[in-house]
């Protein structure tokens, strides 16, 4: 028996073993909790904050999150969800909406990328999707960050994930979702509203996610 | 490389159990390192095991591949040791799994990249006549994998609807009054929603490792191993339809109370130990063909 066989084989798993041991990913830390996100936003006001369930947490694992709902006094209602994970192994994953909503009962009417200008001049990538669940219809706005950059496909979140964690040695995530629900027979003006909310809240949430 | 064309030129036939006899340190010593390397990754496979119950047949999947290797051990301790170069770049690909794993935390890959590190390694050290005794087993272990939340979505969706579509149909022709909507059931007096547990999806995983045991352990063809592990997937379906039928005909006469709470668990039991009779009688039929 040829002993450079066994040598080799260990060796291909040692190795493996000492990048893992020797590849960390730092956390990356928020500028501020989440919690101290404005609770005034141009005419948007902070109307309702909800904390969620154990069950939830657990599966979520969120280093970070909040979900509130904000209304105008015209009777506009927009629910923000920011996820917040920070990349150390007690983190857990960003969850699609995609792959997530269904096991709640809910499905995907439609989703579509697009991209919303900002007045710096930039924009940010997003998906527009319409979600329902027996008689409730809820579009949404939402976007992934994977070490502050926007994306809006699962799986070049993913790449991107691995590209942060080997060459920056980060691998901090966020997901943003903004939702209105509707009836479902005004699907363009809750789309609309949406999209005022995200005008109104995109330079709280530059400054409140890592860049 | 220069070694990999050449590897088993020059080397006398050997029984596995005398290779092992001059070589058990070298396991010992891979054995070891794996364990340090995937200890943090298996634990958190056990504790999915332990905390949902979609996945708890895991406890079960590594003590069968033991037993079957134990039930083998006879001939695996005659077969030839004949090392194949092609078991390297297996073991390589598992290590690649690893690491992409590892820097994305995907779970999946990082879990699956063990079972494909130890295909590789048995067959680069040992050849394929030990393979052919070892190989089902190995890649028995897969079963013990939690499947991903993205791939379980895609199948209990149309699953869903498929078991929605045929309990109501069953339930028009016994003469129940029952509408569909989606994977609601809307009956006179009750709503009853089909959710991803009761789309055989849940049973599906348990009832495929224990259909792929049965194979494993009982059938000796491999075209009888094959149907036995494939039955699974009717199975699940079909008595999952039987549990859907029977809610909603039982709903009917008392109310919420026969799909909720302990009546729905006790039909889950009896739904499930119906299933493995079932897998039972495929395997009895499924004998006589064994040649």
């Amino acid at each position: 028996m040829r002993i450079h066989r066994y040598v080799l084989s260990i060796l291909l798993v040692g190795a493996a073993g000492l990048f893992m041991g020797l590849h960390t990913t730092v956390p990356t830390y928020l500028p501020v909790p989440l919690e101290d996100f404005p609770a005034s936003l141009a005419q948007w006001r902070l109307a309702r904050e909800e904390t969620f369930s154990p069950e939830l947490l657990k599966v979520l694992r969120p280093t970070d999150y909040l979900y509130r709902v904000y209304t105008t006094n015209n009777g506009d209602a927009v629910h923000l969800y920011i996820g917040y994970h920070d990349g150390t192994r007690n983190a857990g994953q960003i969850h699609s909406p995609k792959n997530c909503l269904p096991g709640g009962g809910w499905y995907e009417v439609s989703s579509r990328k697009t991209s919303l200008p900002l007045p710096d001049g930039s924009s940010i990538p997003l998906v527009e999707a319409v979600y329902k669940h027996g008689e409730t219809t809820e579009v949404m706005l939402y976007w992934f960050e994977a070490g502050g950059v926007e994306v809006t496909n699962e799986y070049a979140f993913k790449l991107k994930e691995v590209e942060n964690s080997i060459f920056r040695g980060r691998r901090d995530a966020a997901f943003v979702r903004i939702g209105v629900t509707t009836r479902g027979d005004s699907l363009d003006a809750a789309f609309q509203q949406a999209r005022r909310f995200l005008g109104d809240a995109w330079q709280s949430l530059r400054w409140h996610l890592p860049s | 490389m220069e070694h990999v064309g050449t590897i088993s030129r020059g080397e006398p036939p050997l029984a596995l159990q005398d290779a092992l006899r001059r070589s058990w340190p070298w396991l010992l010593a891979l054995l070891l390192i794996l364990g340090l390397v995937f200890q943090d990754i298996v634990a958190a496979m056990v504790r999915v095991w332990a905390d949902d119950e979609n996945n708890s047949h895991g406890f079960l999947v590594p003590l069968v591949s033991l037993y079957l290797i134990a039930t083998r051990r006879d001939r695996l301790a005659t077969a030839q040791v004949t090392p194949c170069a092609w078991g390297l770049w297996i073991s390589v690909l598992g290590v690649v799994m690893l690491l992409a794993g590892w820097v994305s935390t995907e779970f999946f890959t990082m879990r699956a990249s063990l079972v494909v590190i130890l295909y590789g390694t048995v067959l680069y050290w040992y050849g394929w006549e030990v393979m052919r005794l070892l190989g089902g087993p190995l890649l028995y272990l897969l079963l013990m994998i939690p499947v991903p939340a993205v791939v379980y979505d895609a199948l209990a969706m149309p699953l869903r609807g498929f078991v929605t579509m045929v309990s109501v149909w069953i339930m028009k022709s016994l003469g129940v009054l029952v509408l569909r909507e989606g994977n609601v059931m809307l009956f006179p007096n009750i709503t009853l929603e089909v959710v991803n547990a009761c789309s055989g999806l849940r049973s599906l995983t348990s009832l495929l490792a224990l259909a792929v045991a049965f194979a494993l352990l009982f059938q000796k063809s491999a075209v009888t191993r094959w149907i036995l592990a494939l039955l699974a997937l009717p199975i699940a379906v079909i008595t999952n339809i039987g549990r859907v039928v029977a809610t909603g005909v039982l709903s009917q006469y008392f109310g919420a109370a026969a799909a909720e709470g302990f009546f729905h668990e006790f039909a889950g039991m009896v739904i499930f130990i119906t299933a493995l009779a079932l897998l039972f009688a495929a395997h009895l039929v499924l004998r006589r063909f064994d040649s």
